[in-house]
């Protein structure tokens, strides 16, 4: 058959990704998260030029926005020529968030890059650093952020090639949690005679298929707290018979997690944080030289419910555990606990919930909206009003106020037992 | 906290009584009954024993007696001690002894306990025992219990927390005081609030929930948290509106900087042209003047020789002979050396323009050269044409290899030339032909400019113009021209040189521009996650208020006919039959009575006296249901102090009747009201506190 080679599958760079989420956070922390797309960039050329690959597939979404930033642009074509100083080839195509038609610099590139087309198929060879041909790489860049035919359908091989390499942004099998750009099915991916198909546009790294490899890189750099773990791209060596190795390399240089902690028998605040500390350390201990920004859940009953229900008192804990976020030295990986999210109850055996008929009243209306949706949005509606009625303000608000959480309801009503527990103690 | 474990034999097999003592007492019915007291230190209280094992026992003494300090010993063998800083309540001993002491009771059940504090083991520890019928310890060992107050209340108040058993339990001297400061129209709410099972809670609660609120948001304010997000947000939006999109900027300004350059470039090639340009003229006009110049000085020498031959051409011909090759050598290698510096010079000068013009303007020094080489030839061959060949071959000889043959090839043809010219204008046939004169310098010029020169200038010129003098001139203003001209050309280079400068700066200023504009998403994404934080909040708090509000009102729509009933019939007693029903409206929080005769007046009508006596009533009969599986006793300093015989005596008929469920303690001074409680009350008992603490005690 071909020739063994190595190549780096990556996709969803997202530069120019803007921060999202938290309220605030020290400069330093500000500073690399705006940096954090960036810098996972330059350590995948780190990574290709270390590692010897022969070349890089980048499989769309190189920015966050149709309009990318200047900066990025020059950043991202200042890292293509590291790659072209070591002979790396580079192939690349646009996806929803970055379509042909956004706003580019007009720069030149250097001549390892190659882009493809948004029209039709592209095919490049692409060769060993010793100048073997190694595989042809196909692909199909967005024209326009949405596309929503299935573009797998245009995907053919030629002959010619040793190996196949299709890189295509899109949506294998309608994942939950994307728009559903690209459609197509892994039967029909898997039916073509490609031998890897270089997947992006679903952040979370996953391998759908073997033989033919159907793998989703992920993206190289969380962005934001529902973007958890690790994040990085795929070295994969291709043996001369065709035989496949994969392995995930972490690019991240800050990494979102979430971490619980429960309050059962925490006697004070100061137990609590102690605790904290605890758990925090592990996180870092185990974080490869990362950065994190923790979202740190307080779960589970307890007799601190009551005090930890005041907004004052999350707040000083907050304060607390991101006091803790001090940076020694730049560069020096770090730990922020951008969100505390209280989840408690009332201890189960508090006399309230059982004896006091306030609170049994207070909880079987609770069950009762619980159990009916309509009773509880047109509940939440009445108690909520004075927000949605404001244009401006409710503007600004996210999705989550057209249908109130229930995460409220039961917020709510931990409150209203925790401060009667408060107040009769 | 450390927590002692609860001795497991009490636990499970039940002790000396065979019952568990947490389930004996949750499950039993009655009221728990106090047995006694013994004070071992505690404000004022010093080593007393008081017996208290009655169904209302009323505790006499002047003031000073310590009363108060009873009702707050028995609140704190209940719920443990106050902190240092609440001094009414922890009573630190005056008199000496141990802070703390103990006491005894008996729960709903029948189990009889005694309960210890100290103040020195912690402020919610006790130590309970469990005693015999007869009240004796019955075992130390095994009946002894270490507990938290959690554990107690737990186990044996029905949960009932210290501050509602001080807000409800106890009837204090200080609400009826508040109650005379209210003013009439607010007394109906007042006194619905104290119909409230939850009044003073929920009150406080929705108070605190409501300010909250008020802080983060209020649609029309100003000052709250949300309203300053909301600007921050939209100060952010404004900036990012004005924003520039970098790209196109950067575009744009390459865009220009490119074309700049192409029209730099353009205007640097005829910049640099314009200065040949003026070279070539300028050397075209000064070898022109040194021309006119040698001819003049040869048309003079001329004359002078030929005068001078003409005088002395006999008497000097021999010696001229002798003289005249010395002569023709010396001038022969000045004029020589001349032209070949001048020339070695020009080239130099030269090098760096381009080829072909080099060669022109070294032929036209040649020629210049060669003309003044000729006229002095000329003016030798006048006596002696050998010498002129000599200087020919002398001339030839030195040709390098540098210059070409084609350079000093042409020397004799030049000297032809300029023989033929001078030769005309010495002929002394009137050199009015100027015509003929601009030709010959103008085939002398274009003779030696090689074809297609660069000085396409001089060739307009010499086409133009037909008079040699006029030539002159023209060259001289094309001159002028052409340095004014290159004056302008360098102006505007420099201009532009700048404007590139510049657009390298703005090209720059982009890069810098996306460095600071990568910010405002995020800055605003900030702000926006704020004004989502404090939103949500509000929504929970507000929720909250609503869930809390609901809650009341199906709450207290469940229990307040049955409270409503009893609190009339306690009114109804108090006031021997005047008034017979309590009313509430419970959407104006308002109360009103109904009289015997069926009339309904509002309580803003009622005296004081009266108006104490509906909030009694309405308090006694909220504590009754209040915990009502503990059944606590009620505690009440003094409630009857502003009624008159009458009522007292209605009072005790309400307290004797109460007195049956549950144990009423009651404290007075007065010694009125401490009679007519014993005489309505078959079950009653005094318990005297004298003023003299240490003769008091039992």
């Amino acid at each position: 058959m071909g020739v063994p080679f190595r190549f780096i599958h990556a996709a969803d760079l997202h530069l120019d990704s803007p921060y999202k989420g938290f309220a605030k956070a020290p400069q330093h922390v500000l500073e690399e998260l705006t940096a954090s797309t960036s810098a996972a960039v330059r350590r995948l050329t780190d990574l290709a030029i270390d590692s010897q690959v022969d070349f890089v597939v980048l499989a769309g979404d190189l920015f966050d926005q149709a309009s990318r930033s200047l900066r990025s642009q020059l950043m991202l074509v200042a890292e293509w020529e590291r790659l072209a100083a070591h002979n790396i080839g580079v192939f690349a195509i646009y996806g929803n968030h970055d379509p042909v038609e956004g706003d580019q610099a007009s720069l030149s590139l250097p001549r390892n890059v190659h882009i493809c087309k948004a029209d039709s198929l592209s095919c490049f060879p692409a060769y060993r650093q010793d100048g073997e041909l190694a595989a042809y790489v196909y692909g199909i860049s967005y024209a326009q952020r949405h596309v929503y035919e299935n573009l797998s359908d245009q995907y053919v091989i030629d002959p010619a090639g040793p190996f196949h390499i299709a890189l295509l942004h899109g949506t294998v099998d309608a994942a939950t949690g994307h728009d559903p750009y690209a459609p197509c099915s892994l039967t029909e991916l898997v039916a073509k005679p490609f031998h890897y198909w270089a997947m992006g546009h679903i952040h979370q790294a996953q391998l759908l298929h073997e033989y033919p490899h159907v793998v989703y890189a992920g993206n190289t750099q969380g962005r934001h707290a529902k973007e958890i773990g690790p994040k990085g791209c795929y070295v994969v060596d291709v043996s001369a018979n065709g035989e496949i190795q994969q392995k995930f390399e972490p690019l991240d240089v800050i990494r979102w997690t979430e971490a619980q902690l429960s309050i059962e028998g925490v006697q004070s605040e100061q137990d609590l944080l102690l605790r904290a500390d605890g758990i925090l350390d592990g996180l870092m201990t185990a974080a490869e030289g990362c950065s994190l920004m923790v979202r740190l859940q307080l779960i589970g009953r307890g007799g601190l419910h009551s005090r930890l229900i005041r907004r004052e008192v999350q707040s000083a804990l907050l304060d607390q555990l991101q006091e803790a976020c001090v940076q020694t030295d730049p560069g020096d990986p770090w730990l922020f606990v951008h969100a505390l999210e209280v989840n408690t109850a009332v201890e189960r055996d508090n006399h309230l919930l059982q004896e006091n008929g306030l609170a049994k009243e207070l909880q079987a209306i609770v069950e009762q909206l619980q159990q009916d949706p309509l009773a509880w949005s047109a509940f939440a509606a009445v108690a909520i009003a004075p927000l949605t009625d404001h244009p401006t303000l409710y503007k600004n608000l996210g999705d989550e106020w057209e249908n109130p959480s229930k995460e409220w309801l039961e917020q709510a009503s931990a409150l209203v037992l925790g401060m009667m527990a408060e107040q009769m103690e | 906290m450390a927590r002692t474990s609860i001795s497991p034999c009490i636990r499970d097999d039940g002790g000396a009584n065979g019952v568990g003592l947490s389930k004996k007492l949750k499950t039993g019915s009655g009221s728990m009954r106090l047995l006694d007291a013994d004070i071992d230190g505690f404000g004022r209280l010093h080593q007393q024993h008081l017996s208290l094992d009655a169904d209302l026992v009323v505790v006499y003494g002047p003031n000073e007696a310590g009363k108060s300090t009873l009702f707050q010993y028995i609140c704190t063998m209940l719920y443990g001690f106050s902190r240092k800083n609440n001094k009414n309540r922890r009573q630190e001993p005056v008199f000496g002894g141990r802070h703390g002491g103990r006491i005894r009771l008996a729960d709903s059940a029948g189990n009889r306990y005694e309960i210890e504090r100290y103040a020195d083991l912690g402020l919610d520890k006790l130590e309970l025992r469990l005693l015999s019928q007869a009240g004796a310890v019955v075992d130390h060992k095994l009946q002894k219990q270490l507990l938290t107050q959690a554990e107690w209340e737990q186990q044996h108040l029905q949960y009932l927390h210290e501050k509602a058993f001080r807000d409800v339990m106890a009837i204090t001297t200080e609400e009826l005081q508040q109650l005379g400061l209210i003013h009439a129209d607010e007394l109906g709410a007042h006194l619905a609030q104290a119909a409230h099972q939850h009044g003073k809670l929920v009150d406080s609660m929705k108070r605190s929930l409501r300010q909250e609120m008020d802080q983060l948001y209020k649609p029309r304010g100003t000052t709250q948290t949300m309203y300053q997000t909301l600007q921050q947000i939209a100060a952010v939006d404004q900036q990012m509106r004005q924003r520039t999109d970098e790209v196109e900027l950067f575009n744009e300004k390459r865009k220009e900087a490119t074309n700049l350059q192409v029209k730099l470039d353009q205007l640097d090639q005829e910049c640099r042209q314009t200065e040949r340009d003026c070279t070539t003229l300028e050397q075209v006009q000064h070898y022109y003047l040194l021309w006119q110049k040698e001819q003049r000085e040869a048309l003079e020498r001329q004359l002078v020789a030929i005068t001078k031959k003409e005088q002395d051409d006999s008497e000097y011909e021999q010696e001229s002979k002798e003289q005249k090759p010395v002569t023709s050598f010396g001038a022969k290698k000045s004029w020589y050396g001349v032209g070949v510096l001048l020339l070695l010079s020009l080239i130099l000068y030269l090098i760096g323009l381009e080829q072909h013009l080099m060669i022109g303007a070294a032929f036209l020094l040649t020629s210049l050269g060669a003309v003044s080489l000729a006229v002095y030839a000329w003016m030798c061959s006048k006596d002696n044409t050998n010498d002129a060949v000599e200087v020919d071959e002398e001339l030839e000889r030195g040709d390098s290899e540098e210059w070409g043959k084609s350079g000093f090839g042409k020397i004799s043809e030049q000297l032809l030339d300029a023989s033929r010219l001078f030769g005309v204008g010495m002929t002394g046939a009137e050199p009015e032909d100027n015509e003929g004169e601009r030709e010959l310098f103008e085939q002398y010029l274009t003779k030696h400019m090689p074809a297609g020169s660069d000085s396409l200038i001089l060739d307009k010129l010499l086409e133009d113009e037909q008079d040699l003098s006029m030539l002159e001139q023209r060259v001289s203003e094309a001159y002028v021209s052409k340095t004014r001209r290159l004056t302008l050309q360098k102006q505007q280079l420099t201009q532009l040189i700048e404007r590139r400068g510049r657009l390298q700066e703005q090209v720059d200023q982009a890069k810098a521009l996306s460095d600071a504009q990568q910010e405002l998403p995020g800055k605003r994404e900030q702000a926006r996650a704020q004004l989502e934080d404090e939103a949500r909040r509000y929504a929970v708090l507000a929720i909250a208020e609503r869930l809390l509000q609901q809650a009341e009102q199906q709450h207290e729509r469940q229990r307040k006919p049955a409270m409503l009933e009893r609190a009339s019939q306690f009114l109804q007693t108090l006031t021997t039959g005047r008034y017979v029903r309590i009313l509430l409206e419970e959407d104006k929080q308002n109360v009103w009575l109904e009289d015997q005769a069926g009339r309904t007046l509002p309580v803003s009508a009622l005296s004081k006296g009266a108006s104490e006596q509906v909030f009694l009533a309405l308090r006694l009969a909220t504590s009754l249901e209040l915990a009502p599986e503990a059944e606590l006793p009620l505690l009440l300093d003094d409630v009857l102090v502003n009624a008159d015989m009458e009522r007292v005596r209605g009072a005790s008929k309400v307290l004797s009747q109460i007195s049956k469920q549950r144990q009423i303690i009651y404290l007075t001074c007065h010694p009125h009201i401490r009679d007519e409680l014993l005489a309505a009350c078959s079950g009653a008992q005094v318990v005297e506190l004298s003023a003299n603490l240490r003769s008091a005690s039992v």
